[in-house]
C-alpha cells in the first residue's frame, strides 16, 4: 500500500488509528501492540502478500538469534546471523546481476532467475544486522517478540525507511506514556505529512513527467534537454524520497513515535561530504556505524599495520571512504550504474578532503554551484538502467549531440548561433513548464526551510491550519494517479 | 494540548468540507456519466473521451440487468431497449471499444459477480481482436473487475482535480449549447448514440487501421470456451453472433491476404459454439454506406441492423429479416457456408478495386 494512496490516507490509516488508541484504553498493551504489528503486515502484503512469509520468517529467526547471542554473545551466532541476512539480500537482489556477469565473463548462458525483489528487504535487512550485532556487543534490553516484530515492521518506516535504530525505537513502543491520545503529536504529524503529501504529488510526480519523456530520446537527446531531463532528476528524487521520508515521520507522530530526519537540505550544501551528509541520513549513518568503524579498525589492525601497507592517515582514510561508497552504491541496486555512482559520491568525498587540507575557500556561490552540479551529473548514473543508458546522457550534457533551443527564442537568443546553437524543436514535451518547475525546485530548495527545522518552529496557529488544509486538499485531488516512490525498488 | 486539540479540529473540519464540497459537485455534474444519465440541461453532453470501461462496470452494477450484451464497438449498436420488448428482459449494453474476448471474459466474469438478475449474454465477435498481438485497451484495467477495494474510481470521478475540472467544462458547454469539450457518445442503456457527428475521413482512418498480417490468438480463442462454458455453469443463455462487417471492411481482409486466417477463425469459432454469422457480400453489407442507414460509418453497422440481428437471433418478426442474413453456423454446415462467401463476393462490382478510392464516395 502506498503513502500516496486513497485507500491507505481515507480507510487504512483512520482504522488503524483508531483501533490501536482504542485497544490501548481497553485492553492490555500488547494487544494494542500487536494490532499495530498486524496492520502493518497487511499494509505490507497488500500489494503482494507472496513475500509475507519471507519478513515472517526474517523476523523469527533474527529475533531468535538476538535473544541467543544476549544469553550466550556467541560469535558464531552473531556470524550465523549476519549470514543469514545478507544472504537473504544476496540471493535476492545481486544473484541475478553476478549470473549476468558471470556468463559474460565465461561467456555462458546460465539462465537467469529473474526474482521480484522482495519490498522494503534492503531496509529490513540492514535493521536486523544493526540489532544482531548490537545484542553481540551488549547494548541491547532482552525485548519481547511483539515489539520486535513491531520495531522491524511498524508502517510508516517499513517500506522505504528511514532506518531506524532499535535504541531510537523500543524504548518509544514500551513507554507507557506513548499510549495514550498526544494532540501535539497529531497536529505535528498532519501537519509532516501533508508536506510530504505536497512533495510527493505535486512536485516529484511533475518532475517525473520530464524525466520519463525524456528518456526515451536518449539516442537523440542534445545539450539543453539532457540538462533539463537530469535537473528534473535531480529535484524528482530528493522531493520523492524527502516527501516520503516526511510522511514516515508525521505518521509515526499520531502513533506517538518519533522518527529520525533523513535529509537536513543536502542540495543547499557548499561542499559534497556536507551534502552527503544531509542526504538519506540514516543509511549513512548505519554504515559509518556498522561498517565504516568496524572496516577501519580491521584494515588498521590487520592490513595497513603491515610495514609493506605502510600509508599516511589521509590516504588510508580515503581507501575507507571510498569503499563505504561503494557499498551504498551496491546497497542501492545490483548494477554496474549503482556501483560506479557510489564510487563517484566516494571520489566527491575525497576530493573535498584533499581540497579541504589547501585552505582554498571559494566563493559561497561558487562551492554550492560546484557541489550541486557535482551531484547532479552523478545522479545520471542513479536514474538510468544501464552504462549504455548514462553514456548517452552524459555525451548529451557536454554538448557532444549539439545545442538546441526552440525556435521562438530564436529572435531573443540569435547571437548564440554564432557560438553554435541552433534553434529548432526537439521531442521533448513541455520544455517551458519543465523549466518553471526547476526554477520553482530551486526557489524550494533554497529559499525555505526544510521540514525539519519547520517542525520546529511549528505553531497551532489559523493560517498553518489554512496552510495545511489547502495543501492536503490540492495534495489529495491529485491523487488519482498514484505513482510509486523512487526508493520502493531499493 | 488543548490548542492542538482544535488546530487538530480545525484543520481537518477545513479539509473536510472541502473534499465533500468537491465531491458533491462532481457526483451531481457527473462529467463521465457514473452515477446518473440525466437529462438535465446542465450535464446533457458528457466530457469527450470518458471512459466506458469504467462507467459501464459501475452501471452494470447499478441497473442489475437481466441480459448484456459484450463485445466491441460495434457490439454497442445492439440495443437493449430492442432486446426488452422482444425478449422482456431489461438490457445493457456493456460493449466496449476494442474489447478483446480476454476482456469480455473478464466483464462477464464481473457481470456474474455483481449482477444477481444475469440470465442472457448477446456476445458480439470482430475478427480484428482475435489478432494474437492486438493490444488490450490502455482504459482496461483488471483490479476495477477483480479487487474486492477498488476506490479508485471513486477518488478519480469525485475527488480528483480533473473532475472538477471536467465538471466546471461539462456544465460550461451545456449551458452554451457547445461542444468544445463534451459529447453525447454513450446512452444511458450503454449503447451507442446514433445522432454523434463523425469527424470527416473517419472512414478513411478506419481503412489505415485494418489488419494487413494476421496470426489467430489460441488464447482468445480459448476465451470464448470458457464464457461458454461460465454461461453453462451459471445457467446464462448465450447468443453468440459475428457482426455484419461492411463488404469494403471484408474486401481488405481479402486484398491483405488474411482470407485463409478470416475462415480459419470461423472454422475454429464453430468447434466451440454454433454462430450467428452476419457477415458476408449481401445486400446490406454491400449498401451505401451514406444513404442507406444500415452502417454508422465504415466500421460500425447502425441500430436498425442490430434489431435485425435480434429478430434473427431470437426468431422474432422474423418476416422483417432479409433470408440471407444471419446464418447459424455449425461444424456441420460451417465449409458450405464459408464457400458460399467466396461465391458471393464475386457478385460485388466493387472487389479488387482500391479500398480507399472506392470508400469515398460510397
Amino acid at each position: 500500500m502506498l503513502f500516496n494512496s486513497p485507500q491507505f490516507i481515507f480507510l487504512f490509516l483512520p482504522i488503524v488509528f483508531v483501533g490501536y488508541f482504542v485497544l490501548n484504553s481497553i485492553a492490555p498493551v500488547y494487544i494494542s501492540r500487536a494490532w499495530l504489528a498486524a496492520c502493518s503486515l497487511f499494509f505490507y502484503g497488500f500489494w503482494n502478500p507472496r513475500y509475507l512469509p519471507l519478513i515472517l520468517l526474517s523476523i523469527a529467526l533474527n529475533f531468535l538469534i538476538g535473544r541467543s547471542l544476549i544469553l550466550y554473545k556467541k560469535r558464531a551466532f552473531l556470524i550465523a546471523g549476519i549470514v543469514f541476512n545478507l544472504g537473504l539480500l544476496g540471493y535476492y537482489k545481486y544473484f541475478d546481476f553476478f549470473l549476468e556477469n558471470m556468463n559474460l565473463l565465461f561467456s555462458t548462458d546460465i539462465p537467469l532467475l529473474n526474482l521480484v525483489l522482495p519490498l522494503a528487504i534492503s531496509f529490513f535487512t540492514f535493521q536486523q544486522i544493526s540489532y544482531l550485532v548490537d545484542c553481540y556487543r551488549g547494548k541491547v534490553e532482552n525485548y519481547n517478540l511483539i515489539n520486535y516484530v513491531l520495531f522491524i515492521t511498524f508502517f510508516p518506516h517499513l517500506i522505504a525507511g528511514p532506518i531506524v535504530h532499535h535504541r531510537i525505537m523500543m524504548p518509544q513502543f514500551q513507554s507507557a506514556s506513548n499510549l495514550k491520545i498526544n494532540f501535539e503529536n497529531i497536529a505535528l504529524g498532519i501537519f509532516v505529512f501533508s508536506i510530504g503529501l505536497f512533495k510527493k504529488v505535486m512536485l516529484a510526480d511533475h518532475f517525473s513527467t520530464t524525466v520519463l519523456d525524456g528518456m526515451n530520446y536518449l539516442d537523440t537527446i542534445t545539450f539543453f534537454d539532457a540538462w533539463t531531463v537530469t535537473l528534473s532528476y535531480t529535484f524528482q528524487l530528493y522531493f520523492d524520497f524527502s516527501g516520503y521520508s516526511d510522511m514516515a515521520i508525521g505518521l509515526a507522530l499520531l502513533f506517538n513515535i518519533k522518527l529520525p530526519i533523513n535529509f537536513d537540505s543536502p542540495y543547499k550544501a557548499r561542499n559534497f561530504q556536507e551534502m552527503v551528509s544531509r542526504w538519506h541520513i540514516t543509511l549513512t549513518r548505519f554504515l559509518y556505524e556498522y561498517v565504516y568503524y568496524p572496516m577501519q579498525r580491521w584494515l588498521s589492525k590487520r592490513f595497513f599495520s603491515s610495514p609493506r601497507f605502510k600509508l599516511n592517515t589521509n590516504i588510508k582514510t580515503s581507501i575507507n571512504v571510498l569503499f563505504l561508497f561503494l557499498l551504498s552504491g551496491i546497497w542501492h541496486g545490483a548494477g554496474w550504474n549503482f556501483i560506479i555512482w557510489g564510487l563517484l559520491m566516494g571520489i566527491g568525498v575525497v576530493v573535498y578532503r584533499m581540497w579541504s587540507k589547501w585552505n582554498i575557500k571559494l566563493p559561497l556561490f561558487l562551492a554550492w554551484g560546484l557541489t550541486f552540479c557535482y551531484a547532479n551529473f552523478i545522479l545520471v548514473f542513479f536514474r538510468a538502467s544501464n552504462l549504455d543508458q548514462a553514456l548517452l546522457l552524459i555525451k548529451a550534457m557536454f554538448g557532444l549531440n549539439g545545442f538546441i533551443l526552440p525556435e521562438q527564442l530564436s529572435h531573443v537568443l540569435s547571437p548564440l548561433s554564432t557560438v553554435g546553437v541552433h534553434f529548432g524543436s526537439t521531442p521533448l514535451k513541455d520544455k517551458y513548464q519543465a523549466l518553471g518547475l526547476i526554477i520553482l525546485g530551486f526557489i524550494i530548495i533554497l529559499g525555505f526551510k526544510n521540514t525539519s527545522e519547520t517542525m520546529k518552529t511549528f505553531k497551532p496557529t489559523l493560517i498553518y491550519a489554512l496552510f495545511i488544509a489547502i495543501i492536503f486538499v490540492y495534495s489529495i485531488l491529485n491523487l488519482t494517479k498514484v505513482s510509486e516512490f523512487l526508493y520502493f525498488k531499493f | 494540548m488543548k490548542l492542538y486539540k482544535k488546530w487538530t479540529t480545525i484543520t481537518l473540519s477545513l479539509t473536510a468540507f472541502a473534499l465533500f464540497t468537491v465531491a458533491a459537485i462532481n457526483y451531481v455534474i457527473d462529467p463521465y456519466g457514473i452515477y446518473h444519465f440525466s437529462g438535465h440541461s446542465y450535464n446533457y453532453n458528457k466530457i469527450i473521451d470518458s471512459d466506458p470501461y469504467r462507467s459501464k462496470a459501475f452501471q452494470v452494477k447499478k441497473y442489475q440487468p437481466e441480459a448484456i450484451v459484450l463485445g466491441t464497438s460495434r457490439a454497442m449498436r445492439l440495443n437493449p431497449p430492442s432486446i426488452e420488448s422482444l425478449t422482456g428482459e431489461n438490457a445493457y449494453n456493456i460493449g466496449l471499444s476494442a474489447a478483446t474476448p480476454y476482456i469480455d471474459f473478464k466483464y462477464l466474469e464481473y457481470a456474474l459477480k455483481v449482477d444477481k438478475n444475469l440470465k442472457t449474454v448477446y456476445l458480439g465477435l470482430d475478427f480484428e481482436v482475435f489478432e494474437k498481438n492486438y493490444s488490450t485497451h490502455a482504459n482496461y484495467d483488471e483490479q476495477r473487475l477483480t479487487s474486492f477495494l477498488y476506490t479508485q474510481d471513486l477518488f478519480a470521478t469525485l475527488l480528483s482535480e480533473s473532475a472538477l475540472k471536467d465538471s466546471r467544462k461539462v456544465v460550461m458547454d451545456n449551458l452554451n449549447n457547445t461542444t468544445k469539450y463534451t459529447e453525447h457518445r454513450y446512452l444511458g442503456d450503454g449503447s451507442f448514440d446514433e445522432t454523434l457527428v463523425y469527424p470527416p475521413n473517419t472512414n478513411e482512418s478506419t481503412l489505415h487501421v485494418m489488419p494487413t498480417s494476421f496470426q489467430l490468438s489460441s488464447d482468445s480463442m480459448l476465451y470464448i470456451e470458457k464464457m461458454k462454458e461460465l454461461c453453462e455453469q451459471n445457467d446464462l443463455s448465450l447468443y453468440i453472433y459475428i457482426s455484419p462487417v461492411h463488404a469494403i471492411i471484408l474486401e481488405t481482409f481479402w486484398q491483405n491476404n488474411l482470407w485463409n486466417e478470416y475462415e480459419d477463425w470461423k472454422r475454429q469459432l464453430v468447434d466451440i459454439a454454433p454462430v450467428w454469422d452476419f457477415s458476408g457480400y449481401h445486400e446490406i453489407s454491400m449498401s451505401s454506406l451514406k444513404k442507406e442507414g444500415n452502417y454508422n460509418d465504415l466500421s460500425h453497422f447502425s441500430k436498425k441492423m442490430g434489431d435485425l440481428m435480434l429478430y434473427r437471433m431470437l426468431n422474432k418478426e422474423i418476416d422483417s429479416v432479409p433470408s440471407y442474413f444471419g446464418v447459424y453456423i455449425t461444424s456441420d454446415n460451417i465449409e458450405e457456408h464459408l464457400n458460399n462467401l467466396r461465391v458471393n463476393r464475386e457478385q460485388w462490382s466493387e472487389r479488387d478495386k482500391n479500398m480507399f478510392e472506392v470508400v469515398a464516395s460510397y
